[in-house]
């Protein structure tokens, strides 16, 4: 691996300063050699990059997650267990590009879904206390629906109202008249 | 007769509590050194004797060791550390966090519910009369989102509905203010009214306009009056309902008539939209004149 590959993450250049170039391992005991070798081919294709400057996370444009490129895109198409391997290598390695890679996907893929989505897809268990759950539904309570479909549900309610009225006064006619006639 | 020891003390539960985590600890750091010498060891064979020279990683004359597998737990976006949850988090709308996330497992709903206070309404009361009512705001804070949020009123030269006594009995969540004229900046100076006058759609009925005070404008890239961006830190939003601006109507004894207050349902509209447009703003105003 090229120095300047290794300088992308700042763990490594920090450990080479220290160490400097000898015959000693530099341990990364909690990154696997699968990961690593993801880690470095990232690196690779960035190493021209410019690094990022400590300012970056005060821009709020950084919110977004919808600006990943091709190559990036492609590279961070791995199973879930890779891509939060992938996170924490980046997180200890400290390589802030791809650890925001790593979380815009994994954000893209929260996005927009329902908990038991998100449940299902990341194989998280359903662990709330019986206090937390009954939290959740008072916190229900309190949440209306939007006004349309309030109205909506309100017309629904007042057509099957008066076709019950409807029927049952054609009912009792029905039943007066048969009544009457008998 | 040799000199006779003395029994030693009897331990305690918590001398025996501490004796187990040092024994516990010394196991685990012992197998976990071994683990990676192993490993050391092995890479260390593999170098001296030339084998596998293609699957180590060097850096120059250094060697990377990677972990063994077995090392690492497997990994559940629940158990994610919360410096990565944020990050994460981070990416996706605040309101998003508090209506869905929180809802998805323990270790994420205490995450997205510790993380504060999220928005800040202000209510300025301006002559007149303002209804929602306690029900109102209440529903209006927990409003589906839940997103934790404070609500400023200040209500100048008027009155409303609820009265002083009953938001002054909120608290907490609600922080009453009293002034006379001027409208105050959350650190107590005055702000100055700058009105563009900007609609927005999603209030319906009710124009909204947009007044950054002059020092935000600074974070704003693109000033544009038309297609403003809202990305603001600290912004106001004036409402102004339709007894200012002709949105009137004429009653049955022909006289004009209008509506000075704001329903809940469009309160709710507004605050959507304020949590759509604004969702990282610190403060936010609704001015009703």
């Amino acid at each position: 691996v090229d120095k300047e590959v290794a300088d992308r993450s700042v763990l490594l250049k920090n450990m080479l300063e220290d160490v400097g170039e000898s015959d000693k391992p530099i341990p990364l005991p909690n990154v696997t050699g699968k990961v690593l070798k993801k880690v470095i081919t990232y690196c690779e294709h960035h190493r021209n990059d410019p690094l990022p400057q400590p300012d970056d996370d005060l821009d709020d444009t950084k919110r977004r997650s919808d600006d990943i490129d091709d190559w990036d895109a492609d590279f961070i198409k791995v199973d879930n267990d890779q891509l939060f391997e992938l996170i924490l290598a980046a997180n200890y390695m400290d390589i802030k590009p791809l650890l925001d890679l790593g979380c815009k996907t994994v954000a893209n893929m929260i996005k927009g879904k329902t908990p038991e989505q998100i449940r299902e897809m990341f194989n998280i268990e359903n662990d709330f206390t019986p206090e937390e759950e009954e939290q959740i539904r008072k916190e229900n309570e309190y949440v209306s629906l939007p006004l349309d479909d309030s109205m909506m549900l309100g017309g629904i309610a007042c057509l099957l109202y008066y076709s019950l009225c409807i029927a049952n006064q054609s009912g009792c006619q029905h039943y007066h008249r048969w009544a009457s006639e008998s | 007769m040799g000199t006779r020891v003395p029994p030693e003390p009897r331990p305690s539960v918590s001398d025996m509590d501490s004796s187990f985590t040092v024994v516990n600890t010394a196991s685990v750091s012992t197998s976990l050194k071994r683990t990676i010498w192993d490993s050391e060891d092995h890479h260390a064979d593999q170098v001296n004797h030339g084998d596998h020279e293609d699957d180590d990683l060097k850096l120059g004359r250094n060697v990377l060791i990677e972990a063994p597998s077995a090392l690492l737990i497997g990994l559940s976006a629940s158990q994610l550390p919360p410096e990565i949850l944020e990050m994460i988090f981070h990416h996706i709308p605040v309101r998003e966090c508090y209506s869905t996330l929180r809802y998805v497992c323990s270790s994420w709903r205490t995450f997205v519910m510790g993380r504060g206070i999220q928005s800040r309404m202000d209510i300025y009361i301006n002559d007149g009369v303002v209804h929602p009512s306690r029900t109102d705001i209440a529903r209006m804070l927990a409003l589906g989102t839940g997103i934790p949020s404070i609500i400023n009123i200040q209500i100048v030269n008027g009155f409303a509905h609820p009265s002083r006594t009953d938001l002054e009995n909120m608290k907490p969540g609600f922080n009453f203010v009293t002034s006379q004229h001027n409208l105050f900046a959350s650190d107590g100076s005055p702000v100055p009214q700058y009105i563009y006058r900007l609609k927005t759609e999603p209030c319906g009925d009710y124009t909204v306009y947009l007044s950054p005070r002059k020092l935000d404008r600074q974070w704003i890239p693109n000033d544009d009056l038309i297609k403003p961006l809202y990305r603001v830190p600290y912004h106001i939003i004036d409402i102004e309902n339709g007894a200012r601006h002709g949105r009137s109507h004429t009653t049955a004894r022909g006289k004009e008539a209008h509506t000075c207050c704001l329903s809940s349902s469009a309160f709710l509209r507004l605050r959507h939209a304020m949590m759509t447009v604004a969702p990282s703003c610190a403060r936010l105003a609704v001015v009703y004149w």
